[in-house]
């Protein structure tokens, strides 16, 4: 502790000015100290002080807990306080029989459940965020590799290029898919040839570098390892596979790149 | 003096808790002792608690029902103008950190546009209008200061202020 601070007496201040602020002090560290015995050991006290001025019909100062209201008249009453309550922990409330006073209480319950079901409802909300983003990414990639059996293999070449290891690779294919997926229709409806497809390639090499880290960022978030999320993958494969039957009409072909994947993925 | 940082909440241990209770209970007792000796005005305490049937009070009896009747007495505003419970306490306490905290940012700003005026490199590098803007709030503050300087050494001031 810096500094020597100076021990004074015990005894009337005799100047007012240094008295008024004195009690002011003095006053705030006392009821400080009662409010912290009060919530370390369950007590209730009232503190009541007498104002400096001199005149008498001065205000009062006075500190409690839980209110001087209620410690004086419970002292003036000869009885302790009594102890505060949750409303629906009133015992008298369940041998009651005014059917005014029971649809009260229902009233009141049902408007604490539907708030407390909101508040549920709202953290579930923020949690469904978070797994949101990875499974739009994953529901792409199939209908991609149905399309086109000749980017198929050229797409092969680019990931070899692109990025060092299969993880990356797959990671950079889910972003093209994520990429195309707007772009489905008209591919289907346009005649497709090769320099078409080799510029569109090249766009898409330049989207794979720069969104494959955040993508990579997002499953280490959301898997504990990066085997979890390549079947996680899969599976989503396997699931979403009875829906493209509905958009495409090659059910041979489909089958056929779907198992070719498996097998280039083990 | 307390050895560690005690939590504010309450004790779980019933012994600890009755221990606890009787020391700052003597503790606060002789707070009161204290205020009432320097400040000359008569005060008084009820406490209730769990260890004692009745209430204990401070001085005694009769001080304390003399406290309380010439309380009834006054208006019910009067009575109520400085009464706290632990709400009212906690509230105060916040916003008195508050103040603090205002004070401090306000002396971290100065201190920042010191530095910023001694290099003058850094105002013209950086686009710092946001910055540029409060130290234009602390420079007018201390302009105003300065001017109320003047006008109270015109008057007839000392020149060197005393502390």
């Amino acid at each position: 502790m810096g500094g020597v601070k100076r021990k004074i007496a015990i005894e009337k201040i005799q100047n007012k000015n240094p008295r008024a602020v004195s009690f002011s002090k003095r006053r705030k560290g006392l009821y400080s100290k009662a409010s912290e015995l009060c919530l370390l050991s369950d007590a209730e006290i009232a503190i009541i002080a007498t104002p400096v001025s001199s005149n008498s019909n001065a205000a009062f100062y006075s500190f409690g807990h839980s209110s001087v209201d209620n410690v004086v008249a419970a002292f003036l009453a000869n009885q302790r306080p009594c102890d505060e309550r949750f409303w629906w922990e009133d015992e008298s409330l369940l041998k009651s029989e005014n059917l005014e006073e029971l649809r009260e209480a229902m009233d009141s319950m049902s408007t604490m459940l539907r708030d407390l079901k909101e508040l549920e409802k709202q953290r579930d909300h923020q949690t469904q965020t978070l797994i949101h983003q990875p499974c739009s990414a994953r529901v792409c990639i199939q209908d991609y590799v149905t399309v086109n059996f000749d980017g198929f293999n050229t797409e092969e070449q680019t990931l070899a290029v692109s990025d060092n290891s299969n993880n990356n690779g797959l990671l950079g294919n889910l972003d093209e898919c994520n990429e195309d997926f707007d772009d489905l229709d008209q591919i289907f409806d346009t005649v497709t040839n090769s320099e078409f497809l080799s510029v569109n390639l090249e766009m898409d090499d330049v989207t794979v570098n720069s969104e494959g880290n955040t993508e990579e960022q997002t499953l280490a978030v959301s898997d504990n390892s990066n085997n979890n999320g390549l079947l996680g993958n899969l599976d989503e494969c396997n699931e979403d596979f009875d829906d493209l039957d509905q958009i495409i009409e090659y059910l041979t072909s489909s089958e056929a790149l779907s198992m070719n994947l498996k097998m280039d993925d083990v | 003096m307390g050895r560690r940082k005690v939590t504010h909440q309450l004790i779980s241990d019933n012994a600890t808790r009755r221990v606890t209770f009787r020391k700052r209970k003597d503790g606060l007792l002789k707070k009161i002792y204290e205020l009432t000796v320097l400040c000359g005005l008569p005060a008084c305490a009820i406490i209730y608690s769990e260890y004692k049937d009745g209430p204990e009070l401070w001085p005694n009896l009769n001080e304390v029902r003399s406290i309380l009747n010439r309380l009834s007495e006054l208006p019910v505003e009067k009575q109520t103008k400085y009464m706290m419970d632990q709400k009212d306490l906690m509230n105060k306490m916040i916003q008195d950190a508050e103040k603090k905290l205002e004070k401090e940012k306000m002396h971290t700003r100065a201190m920042k546009l010191g530095l910023m005026a001694g290099s003058n490199d850094l105002i013209t590098d950086t686009d710092c209008s946001e910055e540029l803007a409060r130290a234009a709030d602390v420079v007018d503050k201390k302009l105003k200061a300065i001017r109320e300087r003047i006008k109270a050494v015109e008057a007839g001031a000392p020149i060197i202020k005393r502390d």
